[in-house]
């Protein structure tokens, strides 16, 4: 048995190999580090591979050697230098194309070493976490980091090439790595709790990685394998993993809580049983404080369905749509257009009234406009009342009827008096709401808007008479 | 480096929560595929392979800042926290606070970059201007040279796509779901037909510029890590043979790098009429390892499912599916089989296939070879036959078999899911 004399880097062991080599002295002979004994544990030689090299040849080291050196000699591990002999010694006895036999023991464990040295080397280009401090008036940005193997030579480089307009420094338990704008210099290394340095900015970043987490994957194994908590004393956003996952459940609860409600129409119901089970929906508050339920009406067989807003004091106190002033005005503007209203099927896209006690202590009851979830609670008897009627037109008054038709917020003043193309029906027609011509501004406004209405009617009906087919085909229409 | 006056910390953090929270629903998270030097004076490169700096407790890698300009929107999308109709809160920043935030994000190590998306409060392109001025600052004030992959929100314009393109590594248009039929039940507004035409403008302008660069000394850049897109899953009916189907079309027509799948989760202020149980992440997971098959096994997209059963398997993966389904195929000889036979085995990867087909040129391989290379012989072994004759392969006609190949236990699939939703990777 031969003890290896040399220096533990790699120069050193490349000097020492190549005295061993040349003697052509086996591995098993060769005692590289008093931890790994002799450890040869694999057998050097496959009995069943052909030798292709011929011993005593000039004998060149394959350059993808050297890499693989030049990792494996970073390793923690003690049998480093025996493993990577016997690849050397095997490289020029057996086959010179050896490295390529991933199914041998010698080059799976190399290979596996340097799988682990890669990730080692990854783990410290992503979990350094620099913080900002002030040198003599000029910012510099230090880290501490603990990584697996000694990698911090193979590891710097990247943090030069990415952070080369500001000086840096890294420091690990066993050695330091300073960046002065021109090269890296090494120094020695600091335990973690001499490392004491503040960066106010932490508590951003905080900020950040507790608002992505999505309490409704709670998956702390994936986690940990890919962050080992070994990494986690000098990242600042580890701090807050213990209270995310403990409040995770409560999370969860609250999300399900909150989650908006659906009304829930019964399939393939007449629009009679649809507005019976409208009766009693629950699905949003403002059902409570409502008088009456507003269903639409209208014949089933109507070509024209006209889509309103939401119900007022007067569509609550006798439980039918548009019969209050807008109404008026809505009445005003069919006769105008030559629209017969017993023929249209009239409905909103809010079927309950929602109010508020006035300020001045009278008995009116101020409008209150249905919230965003209000809306979507609501909207699926609407949608049912569209499967029911298949209107050829939908006219939406208003936007809060034309965002539910169009799947957006439209602008009424821009886009009145187009013709859209949807899935609900073959067209959709959008104007302004009568009850924002009762509000208009100005006199001039309010004519304006008035004349804007009978317009768009007057082409809705234009639409009909042009458009034979009689009724919406089944395929537009929604599923429920 | 210009530093613009430092902001308060305490309002950029309320605005953080919100738009931080609002943008977590796209999946995409990956900071590869794009190589740029970090320019003379200025900070940030990419090196081809993404980073994950952090993982959060739901096991998902956090690699850029992912932040959404603002979350007030004037669509509709069911599917959707930030719809015009939710009562979730609202905020919006100023680019400039993007801008600084990344910068130092970045320059603390916490981040690749940025992954800037969008509500749409105006029109399209007025929103799309304004996250072209925060790339377009990143790269020309600040000379930043750090990832950054922008969103191309619905109807943006192609001069604002030939735009973004010049400032960022990557693009990528939302396509939301696979069919036309899913978006007009829940996102009446959007159109399959907007989302491919912006995809055909990134593909077509990412070839004009390569050919152009042919022809230059000084080379343009334009969206070097390609495009990818986003398909919500579980929240329609549409199978898994549809999806998958979609995604192989876009794969062929737009070049696309990467399709993400995102399970329908259940998010604040969802819309009800969504399915509300627990979202299907085997499914997300399942969908995962079908794309990779289409993409690096050869496999085509309607393989993987029948007319029969159009959705994948949940309690096995599609590759062993694949093979229950085909055992005329097996056993496949290690030490014969062509790559494309070798890449059809339940168990092996890519790298091992080749590595195999690297090794047998040595010698003929026996069972502890592969074993070696740390194939999952649990599932190998029943579909192939060695130097040594491995007994297992005998089983490959046995009922019992597809018993033998689903995993024991919970805490494997788990694994597998997190395999699979880190890279996509089997």
């Amino acid at each position: 048995m031969i003890a290896a004399d040399f220096k533990p880097d790699l120069e050193g062991w490349r000097q020492e190999a190549r005295k061993f080599l040349e003697a052509g002295i086996e591995p098993s002979k060769i005692l590289w580090s008093k931890e790994s004994g002799s450890l040869s544990l694999f057998g050097s030689t496959d009995p069943d591979m052909k030798v292709l090299s011929a011993p005593g040849g000039r004998f060149q080291v394959p350059a993808e050697f050297l890499e693989w050196a030049q990792l494996i000699s970073s390793a923690a591990d003690a049998d480093r230098w025996d493993l990577l002999y016997r690849i050397l010694f095997r490289l020029k006895y057996e086959r010179k194309d050896l490295l390529k036999f991933s199914v041998d023991p010698d080059i799976a464990r190399a290979e596996l070493l340097m799988k682990t040295l890669r990730r080692d080397i990854h783990k410290m280009h992503a979990f350094v976490r620099f913080k900002k401090t002030d040198v003599d008036g000029r910012e510099h940005y230090v880290a501490w980091h603990k990584p697996e193997h000694p990698i911090l030579k193979l590891g710097a480089p990247f943090f030069a090439r990415r952070f080369g307009d500001r000086t840096w420094s890294i420091f690990t338990p066993d050695e330091s790595a300073h960046w002065d704008l021109g090269e890296i210099k090494y120094g020695p290394g600091m335990p973690q709790h001499e490392f004491q340095a503040e960066d106010a900015f932490d508590g951003v970043w905080q900020t950040y990685y507790a608002s992505i987490f999505n309490p409704a994957r709670v998956k702390i194994k994936a986690m940990k394998a890919e962050m080992s908590p070994q990494y986690w004393s000098s990242m600042p956003e580890t701090a807050l993993i213990p209270e995310l996952v403990r409040n995770a459940p409560a999370r969860l609860q609250e999300m399900a809580k909150n989650q908006n409600r659906q009304a829930e129409p019964p399939a393939g119901a007449s629009l009679t049983e649809l507005r019976a089970a409208a009766q009693s929906c629950s699905a949003c508050p403002i059902v409570h404080r409502a008088q009456n339920l507003v269903f639409g009406e209208g014949p089933e067989s109507a070509r024209l369905m006209i889509v309103g807003e939401q119900p007022g004091d007067r569509e609550d106190q006798e439980g039918r749509p548009f019969v209050g002033p807008a109404g008026e005005v809505l009445d005003e503007c069919l006769r105008a257009a030559g629209i017969d209203r017993a023929d249209v099927y009239v409905t909103s896209a809010v079927k309950h009234f929602k109010w508020r006690e006035s300020e001045t202590g009278s008995k009116i009851r101020i409008h209150q406009k249905a919230s965003g979830s209000e809306m979507h609670a609501c909207k699926p008897w609407l949608e049912a009342e569209i499967a029911r009627v298949k209107p050829a037109l939908i006219v939406a008054l208003g936007a809060t009827a034309g965002t539910a038709l169009l799947g957006r917020l439209p602008k009424v003043k821009e886009e009145r008096g187009r013709l859209f193309e949807s899935a609900l029906a073959p067209a959709i027609l959008l104007s302004w709401h009568p009850a924002a011509i009762l509000r208009s501004f100005s006199e001039d406004e309010r004519r304006e808007r008035l004349e804007d209405l009978k317009m768009d009617l007057a082409q809705a009906q234009n639409f009909l008479s042009q458009n034979e087919n009689p009724k919406a085909p089944d395929s537009c229409l929604p599923q429920s | 480096m210009q530093q613009a006056s430092t902001p308060n910390f305490q309002v950029l953090k309320e605005k953080l929560k919100i738009l931080a929270d609002a943008a977590k629903y796209d999946a995409s998270c990956a900071s590869s595929g794009s190589n740029r030097a970090r320019a003379a004076g200025g900070m940030g490169n990419t090196e081809g392979m993404g980073i994950c700096h952090s993982y959060t407790p739901d096991g998902r890698c956090v690699s850029l800042l992912k932040l959404l300009l603002t979350n007030h929107c004037i669509y509709d999308c069911k599917f959707c926290i930030n719809r015009v109709s939710s009562d979730t809160p609202r905020a919006g920043f100023q680019p400039s606070e993007v801008v600084w935030l990344t910068l130092e994000f970045y320059r603390r190590n916490y981040i690749e970059g940025l992954f800037l998306s969008s509500g749409i409060a105006g029109s399209s392109d007025a929103t799309m201007e304004k996250l072209i001025r925060v790339a377009r600052d990143l790269r020309l004030k600040h000379r930043f040279g750090g990832y950054i992959h922008l969103k191309v929100v619905a109807g943006a314009s192609q001069e604002l796509i030939h735009e973004a393109g010049l400032w960022a590594d990557r693009l990528s248009a939302n396509i939301e779901l696979p069919v036309q039929g899913d978006l007009d039940q829940l996102a009446p507004a959007k159109t399959i037909a907007a989302a491919t035409q912006s995809m055909s403008q990134i593909d077509e302008r990412s070839s004009e510029v390569r050919e152009d660069n042919k022809k230059m000394r000084v080379q343009t850049k334009f969206a070097p890590a390609g495009q990818t897109t986003q398909m919500i899953v579980g929240a329609t009916p549409s199978t898994d043979a549809a999806i998958l189907g979609a995604s192989e079309k876009l794969y062929q027509d737009h070049k696309l790098r990467r399709v993400y799948y995102s399970a329908y989760s259940p998010i604040p202020h969802a819309d009800a009429v969504l399915p509300s149980e627990k979202p299907s992440l085997v499914r997300e997971n399942r969908l995962y390892q079908a794309d990779w098959l289409v993409r690096f096994y050869d496999f085509k997209a309607h393989e993987l499912t029948t007319a029969e059963a159009p959705n994948l398997a949940l309690d096995l993966d599609p590759k062993s599916a694949w093979a229950l389904g085909h055992r005329a195929f097996f056993p496949v000889d290690i030490n014969t089989a062509d790559r494309e036979a070798l890449l059809r085995v339940p168990g092996f990867g890519v790298r091992n296939v080749d590595r195999l087909i690297e090794a047998r040129r040595f010698r003929r391989l026996r069972v502890e070879d592969i074993r070696r290379l740390r194939v999952a012989w649990n599932r190998a072994r029943f579909f192939v036959i060695t130097a040594d004759h491995n007994p297992d392969a005998l089983l490959l006609d046995h009922d019992l078999l597809g018993n033998r190949l689903k995993p024991a236990a919970e805490q494997l699939s788990l694994f597998d899911l997190r395999q699979t939703a880190a890279s996509g990777e089997l």
